[in-house]
């Protein structure tokens, strides 16, 4: 009989928490995330997803979106495959935080030389990692004769590692940008 | 100039009729999409994802464009219309609801949808198979409550302590074993499933990724609840089925007593598990460690940053981690109500800190319009119904017939209120209607918030390499200099919401206020 009571009582709850969650769910439906950005909530409740396009491009999409609801359709886009312009922006992201993290070290080693040197090897970021002389070879078109031995794995300065890695970030924003253009 | 609007050029040269026939002639004439090779469903499932990943880039290209566009149209009550009509014969032009922009997995938008669902039969079709792991580990993990059973599942090759000489050990062995190899085993399997839907599947939102690992995983859950009850007394009782069928039910059914003690442990465990969750100390700790490892002022900018970003609390991960402490506490509320006081007590801190936040480290997830949550409450009457037959049959292997007769009409009353909650909340909650997105046109038109974007999608649906205002062309200086560009730094991780208790009140508030919402909902209301 307990039982009985029990799920009487916890199936009552349940119908409770549905009404509930439905009038947020349906909310949430119409407006989107209403504590997230409200131009992105208004182009949610505009917007439908389009699978299996088969090859047609933006512009034939769009025409045919307007030929069967005229006077209706807004925009349309084909998503463009940007895988090379993920991986260059990828490549620009990883060479940002090597530039970063090295200005730090050598920020707060002029700062405090002694108690960094136990922390850090200025010698160990001298030399350019074997990633980056591939990556850097891949973009840089015409390296200096400097900057070339640094790429071959011979020591130099940090400051001119600095320079080298800012060319690179250079050559990159150029490459994605042509790729973006494309 | 883009390829796509050197395209919209090309068509806007003709005339509107021979626009609209080419248009649609062109996608008529479109090919329809490549069956599935027979041949992937019968490769490993390691080798079937690599290659999966390989052929990406081979197979998903059409030109510069992939198989998947974005639609907006001037009003909610046009996509509405769109959405519920068919285009066009064949297996042509599918029209979804555009996924929330933050919901997007832009990564996963490479995988041609023929593919996607091909990769989503072979992946369920494995995880299906994983029941053959569940079933077996279920009755080694109750062959561990004490040291007959686990003498009948000798091939383990693992015995217990000796009782009368190591009593500590012996009931930390039995005691606190069992639902911490469960606990590690279905944590496993939860990661299993999310990694395959993500990098497998593909699933192109998060909020799918999410509802198809809690599916799984609830099935895993279910399934492994019964074995563990039923392989407390199979090992031992396993030979008296050809003897005496009889007693090997009976046998069964006292599994059903015996096996208490193991879910009220496992009760105590994931509770425990949940308060530190809640509490974000582990969390914590971890930052707190990496800040005495790596010095702060010896770090860039960025990774001072990723230190000082809030943790995140996850209900797409709590949720279905807690839905096997609900088919406890359902199933022994009578028994060990204890048991089902701690759950009900742990559900409810965690709605709490959930819903306001309530220590200031936290930061609030996009939670896929609580999609998760929608899952759990259809699941319920599941385990309700499992539990009730479970106890049905208990009863009339014990030779109560009355009560089970009395307590069988419950199953039926179950399966009645799930239909009825399918047909008033479920059905409803997976659309807008009409009349709300007709209702939300209305208020833009009275509000003047109705904008036209010229014919270019909105940002949101761009993909996040096209956008250059997220470009980062330069390094981040060592130390930003005032306060404001460390805002709005910390503004533009959007992934996260900060909502303090005064926004989340402020925003229900104001739009409780606001006489727009009170159209729509009463509207919403007429729906129900």
């Amino acid at each position: 009989m307990i039982a009985i009571l029990f799920y009487i009582y916890a199936l009552r709850l349940l119908w409770i928490e549905w009404e509930f969650f439905v009038s947020l769910r349906l909310k949430f439906l119409a407006r989107g995330d209403e504590h997230g950005n409200k131009e992105e909530a208004m182009a949610f409740r505009k917007t439908v997803l389009v699978e299996r396009l088969n090859g047609l491009g933006t512009g034939a999409i769009k025409a045919t979106f307007v030929a069967l609801f005229r006077d209706q359709v807004d925009s349309a886009e084909v998503v463009p495959d940007t895988t090379k312009l993920d991986a260059l922006i990828a490549d620009r992201l990883v060479i940002l935080k090597k530039h970063e993290d090295l200005v730090a070290k050598e920020q707060y080693f002029r700062e405090n030389p002694r108690y960094f040197l136990t922390r850090w090897n200025p010698k160990s970021d001298m030399k350019l990692s074997k990633s980056f002389q591939t990556l850097s070879r891949r973009h840089l078109k015409q390296p200096s004769e400097v900057t070339e031995k640094a790429m071959k794995g011979d020591e130099c300065k940090i400051e001119k590692t600095l320079d080298i890695y800012l060319n690179v970030i250079e050559a990159l924003n150029k490459e994605i940008e042509e790729e973006a253009e494309r | 100039m883009r390829q796509s609007e050197e395209r919209s050029d090309e068509l806007t040269t003709q005339s509107q009729a021979a626009k609209t026939a080419h248009a649609l002639t062109s996608v008529q004439d479109a090919p329809s999409p490549k069956p599935p090779r027979k041949c992937s469903l019968i490769i490993p499932t390691l080798f079937a994802i690599r290659f999966a990943h390989r052929s990406v880039n081979s197979n998903t290209r059409v030109g510069d464009f992939l198989d998947v566009g974005f639609v907006k149209f001037k009003s909610a009550a046009a996509r509405q219309v769109s959405l519920s009509t068919v285009l066009f014969n064949g297996n042509k032009m599918l029209l979804k609801e555009a996924p929330e922009a933050k919901d997007i997995i832009w990564a996963n938008f490479y995988q041609p949808t023929a593919k996607q669902n091909m990769a989503n039969y072979l992946y369920s079709s494995i995880l299906l198979g994983g029941l053959l792991v569940v079933i077996p580990f279920s009755v080694v993990v109750s062959a561990f409550q004490n040291a007959e059973t686990l003498d009948s599942v000798d091939w383990i090759g693992i015995s217990a302590p000796d009782k009368n000489t190591h009593p500590i050990q012996y009931s930390l062995f039995t005691g606190l074993l069992p639902p911490t190899l469960w606990i590690v085993f279905m944590s496993i399997a939860y990661g299993l499933i999310k990694v395959g839907a993500f990098f497998f599947i593909r699933f192109r939102t998060y909020t799918q990724v999410n509802a198809y690992t809690f599916k799984f995983f609830y099935l895993y859950q279910l399934v492994g609840f019964l074995s563990i009850i039923i392989g407390g007394s199979i090992t031992t009782a396993w030979a008296d089925l050809s003897r005496s069928p009889t007693d090997f039910w009976k046998a069964t059914s006292k599994a059903v007593v015996d096996q208490a003690a193991f879910f009220l442990s496992y009760a105590i465990i994931r509770v425990s598990k949940n308060f530190l969750d809640l509490s974000l100390l582990l969390s914590l700790l971890r930052k707190l460690f990496l800040r005495l490892k790596r010095n702060k002022k010896g770090s860039s900018q960025r990774k001072v940053d990723a230190w000082m970003f809030p943790e995140g609390l996850n209900v797409n991960r709590m949720l279905p981690m807690m839905s096997f402490l609900i088919l406890i506490s359902v199933t022994y509320v009578v028994m060990i109500p204890f048991a089902s006081l701690i759950v009900a007590i742990s559900f409810w801190c965690s709605c709490k800190v959930y819903k306001y936040l309530t220590l200031f480290v936290c930061g609030k997830k996009f939670e896929g319009g609580g999609r998760v949550v929608f899952q759990g409450l259809q699941q319920l009457p599941i385990s309700f119904i499992v539990t009730q037959v479970l106890w049905i049959g208990y009863l009339v292997v014990q030779k109560n017939p009355i009560c089970a007769g009395v307590f069988a009409p419950m199953v039926l009353v179950t399966v009645i209120v799930r239909i009825k909650i399918n047909k008033h909340f479920v059905n409803i909650s997976k659309v807008m209607t009409l009349a709300a997105a007709t209702a939300i046109d209305l208020e833009e038109l009275r509000d003047g918030t109705m904008s036209e974007s010229d014919g270019i999608i909105d940002d949101c649906y761009v993909s996040p390499s096209l956008r250059r205002d997220k470009w980062e062309t330069q390094p981040l200086p060592y130390r930003r200099k005032n306060v404001d560009t460390k805002i709005s730094a910390f503004g533009l991780k959007k992934e996260f919401d900060m909502v303090s208790n005064e926004n989340l009140t402020g925003h229900l508030a104001a739009s409780d206020e606001s006489r727009s919402t009170h159209i729509t909902e009463g509207l919403m209301e007429n729906q129900l």
